[in-house]
């Protein structure tokens, strides 16, 4: 099996497992907030377009939180992938349906840089268009979920779910550890070889 | 009731909220340590640009040439001015690999604008290429000989072969059998040909070779019985005693004589024995002559029969020619169409992916580009050069290089001539790419005087190479809505083709090839394609008649040789044989023969001479014998008549006296 490929899913292993973690860590809630609107439009937005990599950059400078961003751009890399017919045809409404957005495009599509964002592709432009609209509401349902989490839920749960042998032991174990060290060594190994 | 702190919208929680009242922080939104990274790697860019973007270019275009090419491609300088977009590269020449001191192709300058504008905006437009100084097949002072040799590609580890592959792979081995010599003598029943076995002449020549061989032997046998020197001996022997047995008595020398006249008979005997065995000799020498004058009959005979194969063969060369490619080179053809039709039913769209069915990759929506620019525009391309072994100068322009001609509404030509208007070699070649209304592709070409002589094409795999010769070429080729049209006249004359190392002299279709190119100094070739119709018409087919008849000499000729060989082999040198050792017999029994008979001869020669002496001694002695008996005899007849005459007389006078007495007395009376 490819390198990049075992290094792909570990990364999504590890991500999966540290879902909970995340979710307790210490970070604000809008950093999760925003890492996980972030990461939602990062999956929508095809990697064809330069504007995904300007995301990702930006993701990487925003002090959000990575893990989560991350995750979420592989769930929703999934589901853009299925909602690309819906992307089509918001793209093909403000590309081709409306004529009186021909002028701002053509102007658009022979400025510098901005063609290589390949928003003239029907599905790149629509699902730019549903992430940035998602944006904002994927943000503020995500950090009022967080604070709701933070200050009540979180207790429930642990409360609820210690009672429950496996967790017990899951904690107790060090193989749950072991495990993500290992992911860890082997996420380290690729960045230095795999590539 | 206790209500716990709203938490603010903008994310920040209870510690923020503290922070809120020292002021909002803006750096807290970013992170420090990639920010810094991305400042750095900024910086690095710039600085890259302005130190190392010419060599890199430079490195580039040399490794990359190199990996295309197998052989040193050199660039003096490379200059690339990023803001203007201007690419300068000078000094470009690219080594042949097969000819390490030759170079393909150089070009003193390559000179073009690019727009870098454009190029931000995801569009490649160059306003000018300019070629220039373009010269093919220089020498070089260097080998253009990698030192290290670009490292082929990692094999892919072999996989099983499907079954159409072992399919493949065993009909393969099958026509390399079919088409082996072996298998082709087989078809064209030259193994047959050769089949000596069934001529008579074999059983004939083993019988009598056995025959002759024994011959000497036996008939030294049959003449040692009885043995003429054996016999010349007992007659030598007994003329000696004879010699010494002479009597001095000539009272018994008829006795001697007849012993003599004896031995006379014994020796004319021997003679008759002589002559009887040279009889003997000479039936026995006719017989073997005839026995070999028979094997010669026939292997005439068979030697007739075989030409007569041959002959059978050879008046069928259609056939042969047939048998040699046999009815798999149909079959060949028949899968070869086969597979052509299966390559194209694969080139068939494939049925989407399940994925493909929900997910879908949008459409890209061409807006204009301003200034009426396509996306990818070459707006003219100028080349200089000369090629060719004599140094021909060319001109060159390529103009509107573009997928998207209609923005343009302006096709893509070509222009290529002979920059020299009064060259006896002149050359040009016109091309039109039309993409406006369906696909239009129109070329035509005019050469006169053209030397085709070999100059730089790869010759590892074919077996002649043109040496000399010129051509000229005219014509023309349209692709315009899918359908094709061609008209080209092709014209080579003074064309002197040599054979490569490649060429193999047992290989029929070289030697095939070898014809054609012997007979065709000049080729005349006329191709029209038009309507689906393809016609052409070329004097190749004469060549290739010439060729055909030519190649059917040729191996009969090889088939005679062969033939003949082998005959001479299996026949000519057994009869040879035989004929020599017939003539040594003959001439050992014939050397010993007359050693022998000289020798009796001279033996009963000499006993003959010797009894004629003896007998002429003998002769004389009674002659001399006689003599003196007559002699004596006379002597005594004369005394003896003598004495009667003096007795007569003595009578007489007695008588007389008596008378006188008488008378006396009467006288008296």
């Amino acid at each position: 099996m490819h390198a990049s490929r075992i290094y792909n899913i570990a990364m999504l292993v590890k991500t999966l497992l540290g879902f909970f973690s995340i979710l307790r860590s210490n970070d604000n809630p809008w950093q999760l907030a925003l890492g996980f609107a972030i990461g939602a439009a990062l999956g929508i937005i095809p990697a064809k377009s330069i504007l995904g990599l300007i995301i990702l950059i930006l993701l990487y400078l925003l002090n959000v939180n990575l893990g989560l961003a991350l995750m979420t751009a592989a769930v929703y890399k999934i589901v853009g992938a299925f909602a690309s017919p819906l992307f089509h045809e918001i793209g093909r409404y403000f590309l081709v349906t409306r004529v009186d957005l021909t002028p701002f495009w053509t102007a658009l599509y022979n400025m510098p840089i901005i063609p290589w964002t390949r928003f003239n592709n029907t599905v790149v432009l629509g699902s730019v268009v549903a992430g940035i609209v998602l944006l904002l509401p994927h943000y503020f349902a995500m950090f009022a979920l967080i604070r709701k989490y933070q200050t009540t839920w979180r207790g429930h749960i642990v409360e609820r779910f210690a009672r429950y042998k496996i967790i017990q032991i899951l904690q107790g174990s060090s193989w749950f550890n072991t495990v993500m060290a290992g992911i860890t060594r082997l996420e380290g190994w690729y960045q230095r070889h795999g590539k | 009731m206790t209500t716990s702190p709203r938490p603010s919208p903008l994310g920040e929680g209870e510690i923020s909220l503290s922070k809120k009242k020292r002021g909002l922080n803006v750096m807290s939104f970013f992170n420090k340590k990639y920010t810094i990274l991305l400042v750095v790697l900024v910086v690095a860019t710039v600085l890259i640009r302005v130190y190392f973007l010419d060599a890199w270019l430079r490195s580039g275009i040399i490794s990359a040439g190199q990996a295309a090419v197998g052989a040193k491609v050199e660039v003096k300088s490379a200059h690339l001015a990023v803001l203007s977009g201007h690419v300068l590269v000078k000094g470009l020449t690219v080594g042949d690999r097969l000819q390490p001191f030759k170079n393909i192709a150089q070009a003193e300058k390559i000179d073009l604008d690019l727009s870098t504008r454009a190029l931000l905006s995801g569009q490649i437009f160059i306003q000018n290429v300019q070629v220039s100084g373009i010269a093919f097949g220089t020498a070089r002072k260097t080998s253009a000989a990698l030192k290290k040799p670009i490292p082929p590609k990692k094999k892919p580890k072999p996989r099983k072969p499907t079954k159409a592959e072992l399919a493949a792979q065993k009909e393969v081995k099958q026509t390399v059998a079919y088409y082996s010599w072996e298998a082709i003598q087989a078809r064209l029943g030259l193994k047959e040909l050769m089949d000596t076995s069934a001529f008579q002449f074999t059983t004939k020549l083993n019988k009598t070779s056995k025959a002759l061989s024994d011959w000497p032997a036996t008939f030294q046998s049959q003449m040692s019985s009885p043995n003429v020197g054996e016999q010349a001996s007992l007659i030598a022997k007994h003329w000696d005693v004879l010699q010494k047995e002479f009597p001095k008595d000539i009272m018994k020398l008829p006795e001697y004589l007849k012993k003599v006249q004896q031995l006379q008979t014994e020796i004319v005997s021997l003679n008759h024995l002589v002559q009887d065995k040279q009889q003997k000799i000479s039936h026995a020498t006719q017989y073997w002559q005839g026995q070999v004058t028979d094997l010669n009959h026939q292997a005439e005979k068979d030697l007739s029969t075989l030409q007569d194969r041959i002959q059978h063969v050879q008046s069928m060369p259609s056939g042969a020619i047939k048998d040699i490619l046999g009815d798999q080179y149909l079959t060949v053809i028949a899968s070869i169409q086969d597979k052509i039709n299966m390559v194209k039913s694969k080139m068939k769209p494939k049925k989407p992916a399940w994925y493909q069915r929900f997910w879908v990759k949008g459409d890209d929506i061409v807006f204009p580009i301003y200034e009426h620019r396509p996306k990818f525009l070459i707006k003219h391309v100028q080349c200089d050069g000369v090629f060719g072994r004599q140094g021909d100068a060319f001109l060159g322009t390529i103009d509107e290089i573009t997928l998207q001609q209609g923005v343009r509404n302006k096709p893509t030509t070509i222009l290529f001539r002979t920059k020299d208007a009064k060259s006896p070699r002149q050359f040009s070649l016109n091309g039109v790419l039309d993409l406006r209304h369906g696909v239009r592709v129109a070329m035509s070409g005019d050469a006169k005087g053209l030397s085709v002589a070999k100059s730089y094409w790869d010759t590892t795999s074919i077996p002649f190479i043109i040496d000399k010769g010129f051509m000229g070429v005219q014509g023309e080729f349209t692709w315009a809505n899918n359908q094709l049209s061609l008209a080209s006249d092709i014209q080579a004359s003074g064309l002197v083709f040599s054979k490569t190392p490649n060429f193999r002299d047992n290989d029929l279709f070289h030697e095939l090839l070898n014809q054609v190119m012997t007979h065709t100094s000049v080729v005349d070739l006329k191709v029209r394609f038009e309507k689906g119709m393809l016609s052409m018409d070329s004097n190749l087919d004469e060549a290739l008649s010439l060729a055909m008849n030519e190649v059917i000499d040729i191996e009969k000729q090889k088939w005679m040789k062969l033939a003949a060989a082998q005959w001479d082999q299996l026949v000519g040198e057994p009869l040879r044989g035989v004929d020599k050792q017939f003539k040594q017999a003959k001439s050992d029994l014939d050397k010993q023969w007359q050693q022998e008979r000289q020798k009796v001869d001279a033996q009963l020669q000499q006993i003959q001479t010797e009894i004629d002496a003896a007998k002429a001694s003998a002769e004389n002695q009674v002659k001399q014998s006689g003599k003196q008996a007559e002699e004596a005899l006379n002597q005594a007849k004369r005394a003896e008549e003598a004495k009667a005459q003096q007795l007569m007389n003595e009578q007489k006078a007695a008588a007389q006296k008596v008378i006188e007495d008488k008378v006396k007395g009467l006288k008296l009376f």
